[in-house]
């Protein structure tokens, strides 16, 4: 089959599957003009989620934040580490060690002196959304995609030896990584350890105390100007996201780099 | 007094954007060959984006509103504009080159190529 074909054939297919997921929505009543009402589960969490002493209270304003990291923590746990095993398996199919390249010729100094002066700026970024993901939209997956594109400017500009002599080694972001994710397992895990201890109910990925479960992270400081918001284990599975994807994604683009992506 | 000149001096700077979007968009359009058009997409980026940006965060300032909103603004603005400031000459830079080395685009009407001539040289 020529090429036109297929494009064509993917095009109607896409064509009708989307189709039929409108016509779907609009006679099980979910979308449509007319429709002006949030579906019960939305209003659950829209109206449960900042509310003190409710089912789902997360000590967080940020509702979004607070159904990935508390109502579905586990299954935010099982997403990083099908992302961990991905990476695993990309290092496994690429590379052994990385290669110091030395820097791409044809990089004027003009992009060279620009990405030394974005990379700081990017990564500053980074760490804002992350930290901030439990106040703001955002959190750890985004803010370690945002912190990714810093190594990769700073490849294209300069080279992998210069990610390398600045502490980018194989050996180090992979022990960041696992790192990583066994503190979001043992976060998530821990309350369950102190309930066992202690003899009370405990969930996994608990994060404030529940009807049923008396045990809970800290959810905020309280100071004399004011609280500092922690939205329990939220600020805490955000920074170790951040940690687990921002390693990840710079050991993926080291690797593909080092296959022999660029010049030899 | 000074409210009323920093919210007029901000909307200027948002209408020379827009202007100069327009003169962009228009160059975009109408000049001949790839490096023309990138000098046009640049003055789209900076002149309709940064300069906006920087009128933003001047208009902000002269207006009644609560002053930790103002100064949110204010950063965030001035911070957007000084990315764009630094990112995009960069990248149109190495556009043009990157074209220019790979000898995808040719810049046809052209008096003098000193890259041409740099890399005769040294082959």
């Amino acid at each position: 089959m020529k090429s036109s074909t297929h494009a064509a054939i993917s095009v109607t297919v896409a064509l009708i599957f989307a189709l039929t997921v409108a016509i779907a929505l609009i006679k099980l009543g979910f979308a449509g003009p007319w429709v002006t009402q949030n579906i019960n589960l939305a209003n659950m969490f829209l109206t449960g989620v900042p509310v003190p002493h409710s089912c789902c209270f997360s000590a967080s304003p940020e509702v979004v934040t607070s159904v990935i990291w508390d109502e579905r923590g586990i299954d935010t746990f099982y997403e990083t580490s099908v992302l961990f095993l991905a990476i695993i398996g990309t290092l496994y199919v690429l590379a052994g060690t990385f290669k110091a390249r030395p820097t791409p010729e044809g990089m004027t100094l003009i992009v060279r002196v620009i990405s030394k002066l974005v990379a700081p700026i990017i990564i500053v970024v980074s760490l804002s959304v992350a930290l901030h993901g439990h106040l703001t939209p955002g959190g750890g997956f985004q803010g370690g995609a945002i912190f990714a594109v810093a190594p990769v400017l700073l490849l294209a500009g300069w080279g992998s030896s210069k990610l390398l002599s600045l502490g980018f080694e194989r050996d180090t972001l992979l022990s960041l990584r696992v790192t990583g994710v066994l503190l979001i397992a043992l976060t998530g895990i821990g309350t369950l350890i102190i309930g066992l201890l202690k003899g009370v109910n405990a969930y996994v990925f608990l994060n404030q105390p529940k009807p049923q479960a008396p045990i809970g992270y800290l959810g905020w400081i309280s100071t004399p100007w004011g609280n500092i918001v922690l939205g329990g284990t939220l600020i805490l599975l955000n920074i170790f996201e951040f940690l687990a994807v921002a390693a990840g994604f710079t050991l993926a683009i080291l690797a593909v780099d080092s296959s022999g992506g660029g010049k030899e | 007094m000074i409210d009323q000149i920093l919210f007029w001096f901000g909307v200027a700077l948002l209408f020379m954007g827009g202007v100069l979007d327009v003169i962009a968009s228009v160059g975009m359009n109408r000049f001949r060959n790839f490096y023309l058009r990138l000098h046009a997409a640049t003055i789209g980026s900076i002149g309709g984006g940064v300069y906006p940006l920087v009128g933003v965060a001047i208009l902000v300032l002269g207006l009644d509103v609560p002053s930790t909103f103002k100064y949110y603004i204010t950063g965030s603005a001035l911070i957007s504009a000084l990315i764009v400031v630094l990112t995009s000459p960069a990248g149109s830079h190495i556009l043009a080159k990157a074209a220019h080395k790979s000898r995808e685009v040719l810049p046809k009407p052209a008096i003098v190529d000193r890259l041409k001539e740099k890399e005769v040289n040294e082959e």
